[in-house]
C-alpha cells in the first residue's frame, strides 16, 4: 500500500518536474512595448508598528523611476502604538513635492491587513493601485515594467519578483531559497496563465477592478491569496514581471516563521474551500483543470505522505525499543554494517529509481530558479536543510494548519 | 500582447517522459530481481554441492577409517553458515514482497535446513557431540514470531559454535515435508520452538532461552 502510494507520488512529481521544465524552455511570443503614457498610480502602504522600516520603504518609493505627479502614496497607520505616525508625518513634511498622505485607522474593527488596505483604498485616486508591505523596498523600474502588462485588458493584477533582504540566520536563509524557488515557479505560472497569488510585498491592480470586486476580504487570513482567487474567479489574469524586484524582510525566529506559515496554509485551505467550484471547472481554463487540482492534490499528498511516514517512523522507533528491551541491549550486537552487494541487492529499485530522478529534476529546477533570479548558489548548509529537514517542517505546518481549520481555531493574524 | 505557450503538448510530453522514467524504474527493478534471484539460486546450488561433498567426504573417511569428527565438524559448520545467509536473504525478499521465484528458493532452503538437521543429529551420535539444533516454526507477519526470531538471531550470534537455528514457515504447505514436520511435532501455535525434541509453545524470552540452551550444551 505504502509502496503503491509512493509510486503515485513519484510519478506525479516526475510529471510536474518535466512539465515545468518544458514551460521554462517554451518560448513566449512577446511584443509587449514599454509604456509611453504614464497612468496615475496610487501605492497603499499599510503600517502597524513599523517605525523602524517605514522610512526605508517610503524612500525606496520616492526614488522610483516614475513621474512624481503620477504617483500617490497612502500610508495607512493601522493603530500603531509606536512612532509610526511620527515617522510618516516626518516623511510627508520632508517630501512636499510628492502626493503623500497619512491616514489613521482606528483598530477597533478588524485588525487584519485587509482592513487597512480597504481603508487606504478609499483615498485612492490613481488608475492603478499598488499594495506594498511597510517592510519591503522596491527597485527603481518596478512600476514601469509592471504597468506594461496592463496593455492586455484581461490582466487584473501584476506582481513582482521577491528577494529576501535578511538571510541572517538559518530561517532567513531557508526562506531566501524558498523565495527564489517560488518566484521562479510564479513566473512559469504567469507564462501559462495559471498564476493565482498577488503577494503583499508588491502587487499592482486595476483600481476599477479592485473596487468593483469589493476590495480585500477582511475575514481572510491571507487576503493576498483571496484577492488573487477573486480576480481569477472574475476571469482576470494575473501576470508576473520578473524584472521588477521587491526586497522583503522575512521572519527571523522559529516562532514567527511557524506562525506565518501556519497562517498562510490555513489561508490556502480557507480560500480553496471558498473557490472550490473553480476546481476542475474548464470555464477557468488551465487554472481550473490543471493548476487548481494540482494544488489540492499536492496538499492531500503532503498530508497522506506525512501520515504514512510518521506511522512508519514511530512504528520503527517502537519496534527498536521493544527489541532493545527484549534483548536487554544485546540488540546492539546484532546491528551490523551491511556490505555494498547486500545493500544493492536488497534495494527496492522500482521505487527508489523514480524518486531519485524526481529529486534530480527538483534540484535542476532549483538550479534554474537561481539562474533565473541571477542569484548565486550559496549557504550550502541551508541548502542541505532545505532539501532534508525543511520538507518535514513544512509538512508539520500543513498538518497544524489543517488541524486548526478542522477545529475551527481562532484566526489570529 | 503576449501569447501563452501551448500547454497541450507539454502535458503529453510530460506524461510520456514521466511514464518512461517510471517504466525504466520498473525495468531496472525487474533486472535487479533477476540478479537477486540468480544470486540466491547460485548460493543454494553451491550449498547443495557442499552438502554432497560433505557426504562423500564422510563416506570416504568411514571407508578409510580416518578420524572423521574434527573434519566433519568444521565442514558442517560452514554449511550451517551458508544456509543462514540464504535464509536471511530469503527473509529480506519475503519482507519486501519481491516477486522473485521465491517458492522454488524457499523449498530448496527448507530442504537444505532439514538435511542440515539430519546431518547434525548424525554428527552428535557419531562423534558424541552436543551440538544443539533449534527448530523454529514461525508465522509470517506475526509479531510474536518476529520477536522470537529476533531472540534466536541473538542466540545464534552468542552460541555460534554450539547452536544451529533452523527456521520453518509453518504455513508453507507447498513443501510437503513441512506438513510432515508439523504433524510430527503437533505444531498449533504461531511460533513454536523444538529444542532437543522438546516442544516449547510459549514465547521464550532471552533469559529463558539462554537457560534452556545452557542446560543442554
Amino acid at each position: 500500500m505504502i509502496e503503491q502510494f509512493f509510486w503515485i507520488i513519484s510519478l506525479f512529481t516526475l510529471f510536474l518536474g518535466v512539465f515545468w521544465i518544458q514551460v521554462f524552455l517554451a518560448r513566449e511570443s512577446n511584443n509587449r512595448k514599454p509604456i509611453k503614457n504614464f497612468p496615475k498610480v496610487s501605492v497603499i502602504v499599510p503600517a502597524k508598528n513599523e517605525e523602524k522600516t517605514l522610512a526605508k520603504t517610503i524612500n525606496s518609493l520616492l526614488k522610483i523611476n516614475y513621474p512624481k505627479d503620477k504617483l500617490q502614496i497612502i500610508i495607512v497607520n493601522d493603530g500603531s502604538t509606536d512612532n509610526t505616525e511620527k515617522v510618516a508625518k516626518s516623511l510627508i513634511n520632508k517630501n512636499p513635492s510628492f502626493e503623500m498622505l497619512l491616514v489613521n485607522r482606528r483598530a477597533n474593527g478588524s485588525s487584519r491587513k485587509a482592513a487597512a488596505l480597504n481603508f487606504g483604498l478609499k483615498f485612492v485616486n490613481g488608475e492603478f493601485v499598488a499594495c506594498l508591505d511597510s517592510d519591503t523596498y522596491v527597485s527603481q523600474n518596478s512600476l514601469k515594467r509592471m504597468l506594461a502588462h496592463f496593455e492586455d485588458r484581461n490582466v487584473g493584477s501584476v506582481i513582482s519578483g521577491i528577494r529576501v533582504i535578511n538571510p541572517d540566520n538559518i530561517y532567513g536563509k531557508i526562506q531566501r531559497l524558498e523565495y527564489i524557488f517560488t518566484t521562479f515557479i510564479r513566473s512559469l505560472m504567469s507564462k501559462i496563465g495559471t498564476l493565482h497569488i498577488t503577494p503583499g510585498a508588491l502587487s499592482l491592480y486595476r483600481t476599477e477592478v479592485l473596487k468593483k470586486m469589493g476590495g480585500f476580504d477582511e475575514n481572510s487570513l491571507t487576503e493576498d491569496f483571496e484577492i488573487a482567487m477573486k480576480l481569477r474567479y472574475n476571469h482576470y489574469l494575473i501576470k508576473m514581471e520578473p524584472r521588477s524586484i521587491t526586497y522583503t524582510s522575512v521572519p527571523d525566529s522559529f516562532g514567527s516563521f511557524w506562525n506565518q506559515r501556519v497562517r498562510w496554509f490555513r489561508g490556502f485551505i480557507e480560500t480553496s474551500m471558498k473557490y472550490k467550484h473553480m476546481l476542475g471547472n474548464k470555464n477557468y481554463g488551465i487554472l481550473g483543470i490543471f493548476q487548481y487540482p494540482v494544488n489540492i492534490l499536492s496538499f492531500l499528498i503532503i498530508l497522506t505522505a506525512f501520515s504514512f511516514l510518521s506511522y512508519e517512523f514511530f512504528q520503527r522507533i517502537y519496534r527498536f525499543f521493544i527489541k532493545l528491551f527484549m534483548l536487554k541491549f544485546g540488540y546492539l550486537d546484532l546491528v551490523k554494517i551491511p556490505d555494498l552487494k547486500e545493500v544493492i541487492l536488497t534495494m527496492n529499485i522500482k521505487l527508489i529509481f523514480p524518486i531519485i530522478i524526481s529529486f534530480i529534476f527538483g534540484f535542476y529546477i532549483y538550479l534554474l530558479a537561481h539562474k533565473f533570479s541571477n542569484e548565486k548558489l550559496k549557504y550550502p548548509f541551508s541548502i542541505v536543510v532545505f532539501f532534508t529537514v525543511y520538507p518535514i517542517l513544512r509538512s508539520l505546518h500543513w498538518v497544524t494548519a489543517t488541524y486548526k481549520e478542522i477545529k475551527k481555531s481562532e484566526k489570529n493574524w | 500582447m503576449k501569447k501563452q505557450p501551448d500547454t497541450f503538448w507539454m502535458f503529453v510530453i510530460s506524461i510520456a517522459i514521466a511514464g518512461a522514467i517510471f517504466l525504466a524504474g520498473v525495468l531496472l527493478g525487474w533486472t535487479l530481481d533477476q540478479i537477486r534471484e540468480s544470486d540466491i539460486l547460485e548460493n543454494i546450488k553451491y550449498n547443495e554441492l557442499d552438502t554432497e561433498s560433505y557426504l562423500i567426504e564422510k563416506n570416504f573417511l568411514e571407508v578409510f577409517g580416518v578420524d572423521e569428527c574434527e573434519v566433519l565438524r568444521s565442514r558442517l559448520w560452514n554449511l550451517k553458515y551458508n544456509i543462514n545467509q540464504i535464509g536471511l536473504r530469503l527473509q529480506d525478499d519475503s519482507k519486501k514482497d519481491i516477486k522473485t521465484n521465491l517458492d522454488y528458493s524457499k523449498r530448496k532452503y527448507f530442504l537444505a535446513e532439514m538435511k542440515l538437521l539430519i546431518l547434525l543429529q548424525d554428527l552428535n551420535k557419531r562423534c558424541n557431540e552436543k551440538y544443539l539444533p533449534i527448530v523454529f516454526f514461525y508465522t509470517k507477519d506475526d509479531s510474536r514470531s518476529d520477536y522470537q526470531g529476533l531472540i534466536l538471531t541473538w542466540i545464534n550470534e552468542r552460541y555460534e559454535e554450539k547452536v544451529a537455528i533452523l527456521s520453518f514457515d509453518r504455513d508453507y504447505l507447498d513443501e510437503p515435508l513441512i506438513n510432515t514436520f508439523r504433524k510430527h511435532y503437533n505444531i498449533t501455535e504461531t511460533s513454536t520452538l523444538i529444542i532437543n525434541e522438546q516442544k516449547f509453545d510459549d514465547f521464550l524470552n532471552k533469559d529463558a532461552l539462554v537457560s534452556i540452551i545452557e542446560e543442554r550444551i
